[in-house]
């Protein structure tokens, strides 16, 4: 069964992306940088920090 | 029967024991655990050490990609900068090699300077700040012992944050919640610092403590957090904040960002200032001892603590929350909220949070939000190809529209390879200090020209080779995260590419003709300083060079001048942007240089670069050709303006998209004599490589195979059309070797356009010409079909894919007959 939808891969990243200016590109949530730069890179991680953060911190 | 305990990744290091303000809401000297007393004020040289080398060994142990590191208190920063250099230093110096180290320091602010600033940006520290709100909120709790207010020290803290030095390490802020605070105001005060993030906590409390209520308003703290919500999504979400991210995200099935929401475990252990692991801290709030674990890092390992019965109960997701979570709808968002809230004495930790009735009226209130959620995320269905413009382009074909589109993706593309490269180069300590200090100074400089000429920065950010060069840093910057060791010729080669950031932010700011304030490293490429998209200054002579060379360039508007060690050149802005070879003043040694060029080729209103001067041009499957002489420019200019009359006369399908994509013409090395060589680049959009061949209409052939090749490209980052799981090799009838699915695909792709060629180089000459151009296009096309039949067939085509193929099937009607001789270009 053939789709007749478009279902891009990675619109829905690179549009949390879109009009963001280069300085608070680093700001961006890491998942989104890191799912764009792994179109380049795959398994590159920007800043592969462990998730369930600390409270007492940021 | 538990889980098996899970790999220790969070490490929460308190340096300093004490602090200098005494907030009344402070769980670590207000709650019912009061070991602080006993704690030595710092943390010994010894504790360091030891926490180290027991974090490396179990990071190296289990295989941990990352580990992080919160430093903590108390105030960390009483600890003071020397202290802090120490701990910082030996944490990177203990984990260089095993694994990427994500280093932070949460802390009051009060005391933070300059000095902290630069020892914090040297390491790539991120900084964490409690603020509570607007000066009266902060005050409600946040002061110095004799009371006096810490607003102004830490609203000063958070200003210096945000300044374009030292933004990047700017984490965020941690608000604690008081509903006596006028919830919009604190939203707008804390909006105000524009903070990455904001993460709301919840005071501390327990069932023998319970939080603050007014009697028989049972979710005070919901509707505080419910009205903080509605504004920041009536705002389109303009901040990050942490509890109500969470909650979106776990309401879509995914991961929470904090521990406080959530089924995920808890990888989190506290190291003291006498080297005590005790678990999370908010256990303090609970009874007097509760964190202990009874462990040190003198005489255990981390395996021993990732068991401890405390640790191993805040891993066990659902089958660890009581019957009363496991029955709730929103388990799966709350997770029985924050551990220390469940407690009641006599009977631990098996009930629901102390703020159940908070926690559920909020998640119900952002459920039933959440298709305003969705519908407020900026559209991008308008930016994605419509179906008749993929259509179109799986056909062989491509719109001017479609191009479009598809070089606004890879734009996005590189400006977020630009925030990673800067993002890892400046927080790998394994990068060299002077690499990650010139880092940031290419990075202010093109920052700030992109605030004010956006337009010039992504004239240089579409350059083709800009990705190939993007993907080089990240590559080695990926190495060396995954704990490969460095060594100098990696360090040598990693300082060059890095160091490039500085000429594409020169390059930008000659274009926007803005002055740069502080002087850009850039690199020294083969006696050479680049300026990418304007060509090169190419020096010789003057003073000795060492093989890996920097220059200083400075910009002041009007004039560049470039330095190296004791020679000078000087040249104007305008005379760079004009593509034209101009006058370099010379100074100091008298080392000579002149200024190459990029030349552009030029025909019917379509400009072309000419590159034969960028550093990382050298990317396709034969040698990129040496400058070129001015007579072979000339060359080059007729034969591109007789191919491209060709294309667009006699090609009209294939000729908007080359239009409109087609930026860079890369001259390559001559072939062998009777042989066509062209070449793109996986990660050079808008590039194609080629010798000059034997007459305009070859080029032409050549510019219509490769840019096939170019658009797939372009299409496959977006989409995917094939199991990238797949590695079988297949037959490419064109070739003698076996071809994975993506080279059969792109070969198949450019051998569509290779047959219309020659189909119409049949029907448009005559006699010989004209006979072989059939028998060309009878052997292209029949192996174009074959290789149809053979995706199709593959099983590993998705149905996107499948639907693409069917479009090149289609396209690929009707049949020719009869073999003949290959073309001989690469495919």
């Amino acid at each position: 069964m053939i789709s007749t939808e478009i279902r891009p891969t990675l619109s829905s990243l690179l549009a949390g992306l879109r009009d963001v200016p280069l300085d608070e590109m680093p700001a961006v949530d890491g998942a989104i940088l890191d799912g764009a730069v792994a179109c380049l890179l795959p398994e590159f991680s920007v800043a592969p920090v462990p998730v369930a953060a600390f409270q007492s911190a940021i | 029967m538990d889980k098996p305990a899970v790999p220790l990744d969070q490490f929460v290091l308190k340096v300093h024991s004490r602090c200098d303000l005494a907030c009344d809401h402070c769980y670590v000297y207000e709650s019912a655990d009061q070991s602080w007393r006993d704690r030595p004020l710092g943390m010994p040289d010894e504790v360091i050490s030891h926490t180290a080398q027991r974090i490396a060994e179990h990071a190296a142990e289990h295989r941990l990609s990352a580990v992080q590191v919160v430093l903590h208190g108390g105030e960390p920063l009483l600890a003071g900068p020397g202290r802090l250099r120490s701990i910082i230093t030996e944490l990177h110096s203990a984990l260089r090699g095993v694994c990427h180290l994500d280093l932070r320091i949460h802390t009051n602010g009060v005391r933070l300077d300059r000095t902290c600033c630069e020892l914090f940006a040297e390491f790539g520290v991120k900084v964490g700040i409690s603020l509570d709100g607007d000066r009266v909120a902060n005050d409600r709790h946040r002061r110095y012992a004799n009371g006096r207010s810490s607003y102004d020290q830490v609203v000063a803290a958070v200003t210096l944050l945000r300044t374009r030095q030292y933004r990047h390490l700017y984490a965020g802020l941690l608000c604690t919640v008081d509903i006596a605070n006028d919830p919009m105001v604190v939203y707008e005060a804390l909006r105000a610092l524009e903070p990455p993030r904001v993460d709301f906590l919840l005071p501390h409390a327990t069932w023998d403590d319970p939080p603050a209520r007014t009697p028989g308003r049972e979710s005070q703290y919901a509707d505080w957090l419910i009205a903080i919500f509605d504004r920041w999504l009536a705002d389109e979400r303009p901040i990050g904040i942490r509890t109500f991210d969470s909650i979106l995200s776990t309401l879509a099935g995914g991961d929470s960002a904090t521990e406080a929401l959530g089924l995920a475990p808890s990888s989190l252990v506290v190291i003291e200032t006498d080297g005590s692991y005790e678990q999370v801290d908010s256990l303090k709030a609970t009874f007097d001892g509760a964190p202990a674990t009874g462990f040190d890092v003198f005489r255990h390992a981390l395996d021993v603590v990732a068991r401890h019965p405390g640790i191993l109960a805040r891993q066990q997701g659902l089958a660890g929350l009581c019957q009363t979570c496991q029955e709730c709808p929103v388990v799966s968002s709350c997770g029985g909220g924050l551990y220390a809230h469940r407690y009641r004495s006599g009977s631990g930790f098996g009930h629901p949070s102390v703020y159940c009735a908070d926690l559920l009226d909020l998640i119900n209130h952002i459920k039933r939000r959440l298709p305003e959620v969705n519908t407020e995320r900026r559209p991008v269905a308008n930016r994605d190809l419509s179906d008749d413009e993929f259509g179109d382009l799986a056909a062989g074909y491509g719109s001017a529209a479609a191009i479009a589109k598809l070089m606004e993706a890879q734009h996005i593309l590189c400006r977020a390879a630009l925030a990673a490269i800067y993002q890892a180069g400046t927080s790998t300590p394994a990068v060299p200090a002077p690499v990650r200090a010139a880092l940031h100074s290419a990075w202010s400089a093109l920052t700030m020209t992109d605030r004010g000429r956006p337009d010039a920065v992504d004239a240089v950010l579409a350059h083709p080779y800009l990705r190939v060069w993007a993907v080089r840093c990240l590559e080695q910057l990926k190495g060396m995260g995954s704990g490969d060791p460095a060594d100098p010729a990696t360090d040598t080669r990693l300082a060059g590419d890095l160091n490039h950031l500085g000429a594409i932010a020169a390059a930008a700011a000659v274009c926007a003709g803005y002055q740069v304030e502080a002087d850009i490293t850039v690199p020294v490429l083969a006696d050479a300083v680049h300026l990418p998209t304007l060509g090169r200054l190419v020096v010789s002579g003057g003073s000795p060079r060492p093989e890996c060379q920097e220059a200083v360039v400075s910009i002041d508007g009007k004039a560049v001048s470039i330095r190296i060690a004791d020679d000078c050149w000087e040249m104007t802005s305008a005379d760079l942007r004009s593509g034209e070879p101009c006058a370099v003043t010379t100074f100091g040694d008298g080392g000579s240089a002149s200024w190459q060029p990029v030349r552009v080729l030029k025909a019917n209103g379509l400009r072309v670069a000419l590159e034969d001067t960028d550093p990382y041009r050298d990317c396709h499957q034969w040698p990129a050709a040496a400058r070129l002489a001015e007579a072979e420019v000339a060359q080059w200019q007729r034969y591109f303006q007789d191919a491209w009359r060709e294309i667009e006369r006699h090609f009209p399908a294939y000729a908007p998209a080359i239009a409109a994509g087609l930026t860079v013409l890369m001259p390559m090395s001559a072939p062998p004599p009777g042989r066509d060589i062209s070449a793109a680049a996986r990660h050079a959009f808008g590039a194609i490589g080629t010798a000059l061949p034997a007459d305009a209409t070859t080029l032409a052939l050549l510019i219509m195979h490769e840019f096939q090749h170019v658009k797939l490209g372009a299409i496959l980052d977006l989409y995917g059309l094939y199991d990238p799981a797949d590695h079988w090799l297949y037959h490419a009838p064109w070739r003698a070797d076996m071809r994975p699915l993506e080279g059969l695909l792109q070969g198949t792709y450019a051998h569509l356009a290779v047959s219309e060629y020659w189909r119409t180089r049949q029907q448009i000459t005559v006699g010989q010409e004209a006979q072989v151009a059939g028998e060309r296009f009878a052997f292209w096309h029949g192996h174009t079909q074959d290789a149809i039949e053979t995706l199709a067939g593959s099983g590993s085509m998705t149905p996107l894919g499948m639907r693409f193929v069917q479009r090149m099937r289609l396209s690929a009607q009707p049949t020719g007959a009869g073999p003949a001789p290959g073309n001989g270009t690469a495919g």
